[in-house]
């Protein structure tokens, strides 16, 4: 039996076509925020790191790390990689551009996630999760769709004695259904402006007094200040003290749709006991959630068009870059 | 009305259309392939069918869940692939052309080779933009329904063997591939390629070199079993139609230039989980074998006429050396059709009737058959249907330069070169018992001594000339063959004579007892 679905639009021809990954806007944080984040965590680790990344086609991440020595490669591909993607076909062109790697999965990471073996080989000192979906999902418990993964990540690293790097890519839309997700994040937000000096730092740099005001008025904006407030939490429950680096955003205008922002944070995760928690150790802890939930508010939020636009050489030389990876 | 009447008498014939149970055809997706290589050989023969210049295959190794597999080839046109699915059996491949691109020969002959994907997962995705074309498809693949007794009584082309969906996409004209992908592979598949029968060692598919050290490192390996993911890789490497190592098939032979010539020019690369894969014949396997015709040989072969109305042609070589070939997948002969070797190395010689114990472990021969022998392959192309005429005629053509008892052939000549190269050793090793003893008789008696075999016989085994310092070794029944046994019996003799020179029998008793105890 055939079923024949008609020649269409398909979700996946506008960024094969188009080749997004490669637009300078993508690469600008790749440089800029991921490039400079391994260096420093291969530099404090003393050799090379073991990457996790939902990468795209052609696998630009990769190669970038790779080609500034962070990653190992070998005759044989890339040992220490792993790499997770939904599509067959991506899936595919993926082995395809990187011959062998460590560890590729084939399915939804939100799935993979789940499976009983997950803590026993995820294990690395970065990792990637470029969801590009939206934060939520339409559901009224929050952690039902990418943040669920990010929690069973955070639980399987915890396994480990040692910090890695988190870097985080959503996209900044609002979708109708969401409205619960974004209510509690809302209040963690506004749980956050509680203690004075971050409210007063909040006020300075989003131009607005409340969460709820933030949401409706700039929803990119309440997610980069929200999300790293949410993230921080998870992971203090896992027992990591957070560093919360730059965030960046940018638009994107597809055909046929309305334009969207996709967001991306960057998140330095250290452990924090090595031994069960003791009492004499909350001081600690407290300081370190403070600490990050400060860093949440003052953080860097780099508007990428802005500065691609201040720098046209920066531009080019950007799409140069890719070019020269993928050769 | 004469017809009529015949009819009514059961006396004229009928036609009824033959309808092959579809099991036939289940079998062929859900088991006929004996090994993981062989099944996956089939993809390799679609990808060089098709043009690829590079497939690489992921087995997901060690965990083996998912397969990829992902060629640059031409891609599957919409309407071909909709046909081959709808007539299982029938072929695009051979009905447009015998050659294909680079030259090469085109393997498939049905196309129903891409089942066999059906033995490592029932569902499959194949994603393909055809070349030329600016549209790709996916098509996934179910073939889990129709397995067991439900296909007992499906008349083929009436009936499914199972499902697939095709969705269509745009793509760059300029692309062109074929990706296909199973997740979760059978308990079965990867069962095998897990299997480890010797836990202790590490395995070498996580050494970090390339194909020619993992080559080396199996030969390295002496008798020990490969697991299974080693034996996948080998028998691969060893069917594919792929180039030689450099050094390969037989260091410092030049015979196969034109063969791997051939090869390199038809550009096929095949990358498994990273590696190269190079055919992984390296002969001598011992590095202590250096001397031809001593410690190997290359013969050829080559057969050219007509068999059963049909061109035979073909031509090989085969390998002798004297220590057992390592590891032991590579000793036997493989025949290749158009390429691709069918089956591995088979040890058994093609059937060859007579037995020839440790000889055995020292041949490797391949032969490549450049026409005709197709229609002696079985639907698995992993065998050959030996009742064929093209299959006799090979076998008579081998098993004639093997050599049947009583007979020339390798066989005699390898048993030959055997005693050539004993005796040598013989001979050699005598020679430095001589000298041993001529430095000792010089060192005792005073004067120089020279000793020399000579191949005829005499009265005597040994004279000796204490005047002029030579001694001559004759042939004699007295002196055995062996070189210990015969050194010693020779300085027996020559104290023996060098005694007889003494004046009384006294001295003659005390000289020879004194040059016994000091030789």
């Amino acid at each position: 039996m055939v079923q024949l679905v008609p020649y269409e639009e398909h979700a996946r021809e506008e960024w094969q076509l188009v080749r997004l990954w490669r637009k300078p806007k993508k690469h600008y944080v790749r440089v800029m925020g991921w490039l400079r984040t391994a260096r420093g965590r291969r530099k404090r680790k003393g050799g090379s790191i073991r990457y996790f990344t939902l990468c795209g086609q052609e696998a630009v991440d990769i190669r970038l790390l790779e080609r500034y020595g962070i990653l190992v490669k070998t005759a044989r591909g890339y040992p220490d990689v792993g790499f997770c993607e939904e599509d067959d076909g991506v899936y595919g062109a993926i082995i395809g551009n990187l011959k062998s790697v460590g560890k590729p999965v084939l399915g939804k990471f939100e799935d993979i996630v789940k499976r009983g073996d997950f803590a026993d080989w995820f294990q690395y000192d970065v990792v990637n999760l470029d969801f590009s979906c939206r934060v939520f999902r339409g559901s009224e418990d929050p952690f039902s769709g990418p943040w669920g993964a990010i929690r069973a990540v955070l639980e399987a690293q915890a396994q480990r004695d040692a910090g890695f790097d988190l870097f985080l890519t959503f996209n900044a839309s609002r979708g109708t259904g969401d409205e619960a997700s974004i209510n509690q994040l809302k209040s963690l937000l506004e749980e956050n402006l509680r203690d004075d000096r971050r409210k007063r730092e909040f006020e300075r740099r989003a131009g607005i007094t409340t969460a709820a005001g933030l949401v409706d008025t700039n929803f990119t904006q309440f997610l980069l200040y929200a999300v790293p407030k949410l993230l921080t939490s998870l992971a203090i429950d896992n027992e990591f003290s957070v560093g919360i680096g730059d965030s960046f955003y940018y638009k994107r205008r597809p055909r046929n749709r309305p334009p969207y922002y996709i967001v991306k944070f960057i998140f330095t995760l250290e452990r924090r006991h090595k031994k069960p928690r003791r009492v004499k150790d909350l001081p600690q802890a407290v300081a370190d959630y403070n600490r990050a939930a400060y860093q949440a508010i003052t953080c860097r939020k780099i508007d990428v068009n802005q500065e691609l636009r201040a720098r046209p050489k920066l531009r080019q030389g950007l799409e140069r870059h890719v070019k020269r990876l993928l050769e | 009305m004469r017809q009529q009447e015949l009819r009514e008498q059961g006396l004229v014939s009928k036609t009824f259309p033959i309808n092959a149970a579809a099991k036939i055809i289940a079998d062929i997706s859900t088991g006929i392939y004996r090994s993981p290589a062989a099944a996956l050989k089939e993809l390799v023969s679609n990808s060089f069918d098709a043009g690829a210049t590079e497939l690489t295959i992921s087995t997901g190794y060690p965990d083996f869940e998912t397969l990829t597999c992902i060629d640059d080839g031409d891609g599957i046109k919409y309407d071909d692939f909709t046909d081959v699915m709808q007539y299982i059996g029938g072929s695009i491949k051979r009905e447009v052309s015998d050659v294909g691109r680079f030259r090469r020969p085109i393997i498939g002959k049905i196309g129903i080779g891409i089942l066999a994907l059906s033995q490592v997962k029932e569902q499959f995705s194949i994603v393909t933009s055809p070349r030329g074309e600016s549209y790709g498809f996916e098509a996934k693949i179910n073939v889990s329904e129709f397995k067991g007794k439900m296909a007992t009584r499906v008349h083929l082309g009436k009936g499914e063997i199972g499902q697939y969906n095709i969705r269509k996409f745009r793509e760059g004209k300029n692309k062109h591939y074929t990706i296909i992908t199973t997740a979760k592979m059978r308990d079965g598949f990867r069962t095998i390629l897990r299997d480890r029968p010797q836990k202790k060692f590490k395995p070498i598919a996580q050494s970090k070199g390339d194909f020619y050290e993992f080559a080396l490192k199996l030969q390295n390996y002496g008798n020990r079993p490969l697991d299974g993911y080693e034996n996948m890789l080998f028998d691969l490497a060893t069917m594919a139609p792929v180039p030689y190592l450099e050094e390969g098939p037989i260091k410092g032979w030049r015979g196969w230039e034109f063969m791997k010539r051939r090869l390199e020019k038809y550009q096929f690369r095949l990358i498994v989980d990273g590696l190269d894969l190079r055919k992984p014949i390296l002969l001598p396997t011992s590095l202590d074998l250096t001397s031809v015709p001593d410690d190997y040989k290359v013969y050829r072969l080559s057969f050219n006429d007509i068999v059963d109305g049909e061109r035979l042609k073909f031509t090989g070589y085969i390998f002798h050396q004297r220590k057992q070939i390592l590891p032991p997948n590579l000793q036997g002969i493989l025949v290749r059709v158009r390429n691709v070797g069918i089956g591995v190395f088979d040890k058994s010689l093609l059937n060859y009737p007579i037995r020839v114990g440790p000889m055995g472990g020292g041949i490797c021969g391949e032969i490549y058959v450049h026409d005709g022998l197709e229609r002696a392959l079985n639907i698995d192309r992993n065998s050959f249907r030996e009742t064929d005429p093209h299959y006799l005629e090979m076998q008579k053509k081998l098993f004639d330069e093997l050599g049947l008892p009583r007979q020339e052939g390798i066989f005699r000549d390898i048993r030959n070169r055997s005693e050539k190269r004993l005796e040598k050793l013989k001979r050699k090793e005598m020679r430095r018992a001589y000298e041993r003893l001529q430095q000792k008789l010089q060192r005792l008696i005073g004067r120089p001594f020279y000793i020399t075999e000579s191949r005829k016989r005499h009265s005597q085994p040994v004279v000796v000339s204490p005047r002029t310092g030579r001694i001559r070794v004759f042939k004699h029944p007295l002196l055995p063959d062996r070189p210990k046994e015969r050194t010693d019996m020779i300085k027996l003799l020559v104290a023996f004579e060098l005694a007889r020179s003494q004046a009384t029998a006294v001295d003659q008793r005390s000289t020879f007892y004194d040059l016994l105890a000091r030789m």
